[in-house]
């Protein structure tokens, strides 16, 4: 009888403190979704400076895709546009966590297109 | 008598055994919560040093050192000539950060390392913007790490 009184308080306190460890050292992870944002809006510009967005077409993909690979290289993100199907990352959705999307409008083929322009890894 | 006696050495015994492990749990949920703590203060910091960090790092890529041209201004571009010691101190002291540089790295071979935004191990933070550098537009990274609160 005694032995399984132990057995419950040990059980009892070994779930208390499971608990209180877990509370204790889970912190909130830190918060940089602004920053993200930012990164994103990093990536669309430097390729707008760069000339890619001006009058795009399918002649300038090969060129836009090359640049988004190199910002891919110097940082580890990928790039996205959703929309045109252009990525610097192979895979899409399916293998790449988004974490920053924006969304802009670009002249292609001389008519305004929305499209969605992430940032992943 | 000796029966007596025998009963209250078995229970100092049980409570010797029950006491023993007791006080080494105490102690090492003591020690960890004293741990963990720390860690959470250490980490309280760096969020706050992030936090000033993040306008830095965007004021300066938007406004503060980017290329200018009469009253146009064109961010991600950046003018290298601005990020002196001057403009960096300024911004350290209205910030009120112990420490702060902002350097610019370009793209090339051998810049593709897994340094990135991130945290130290002494305190410090840094973290980075994509920019567009020189005439020529070429990419690169703003880096602009800090740490440290100033002292008043």
């Amino acid at each position: 009888m005694q032995s399984i009184e132990a057995i419950i308080s040990l059980l009892v306190f070994l779930s208390l403190s499971a608990v209180f460890i877990a509370q204790l050292g889970q912190p909130n992870p830190p918060d940089d979704s602004l920053y993200r944002l930012q990164l994103a809006e990093d990536a669309w510009r430097v390729l707008y400076l760069q000339g890619h967005f001006h009058d795009f077409n399918e002649g300038k993909r090969l060129a836009l895709e090359e640049d988004m690979k190199k910002i891919t290289d110097e940082t580890g993100l990928c790039v996205f546009m959703e929309g045109t199907e252009i990525t610097s990352c192979r895979g899409g959705d399916e293998e790449h966590v988004m974490t920053a999307s924006l969304s802009k409008t670009i002249i292609v083929d001389g008519k305004p297109k929305t499209v969605s322009f992430s940032i992943g890894k | 008598m000796t029966g007596k006696w025998m009963g209250k050495g078995f229970m100092s015994l049980d409570a010797l055994f029950s006491i023993v492990p007791i006080a080494l749990m105490v102690f090492l949920a003591m020690d960890m919560r004293s741990m963990l703590s720390q860690e959470a203060t250490e980490r309280s910091q760096q969020q706050v040093v992030f936090d000033k960090l993040v306008p830095i790092a965007d004021y300066t890529v938007k406004s503060g050192a980017v290329m200018r041209n009469g009253s146009a201004r064109y961010p991600n571009w950046i003018d290298e000539g601005v990020l002196g010691d001057g403009y960096v101190e300024d911004l350290r002291g209205r910030a009120g950060l112990g420490a702060l540089s902002i350097s610019l790295e370009r793209a090339g071979p051998g810049s593709e390392s897994e340094s990135g935004s991130g945290y130290a191990r002494d305190g410090s933070v840094c973290i980075y913007r994509i920019v567009v550098i020189g005439q020529e537009k070429g990419l690169g990274r703003l880096f602009v790490c800090g740490g440290g609160n100033a002292k008043h």
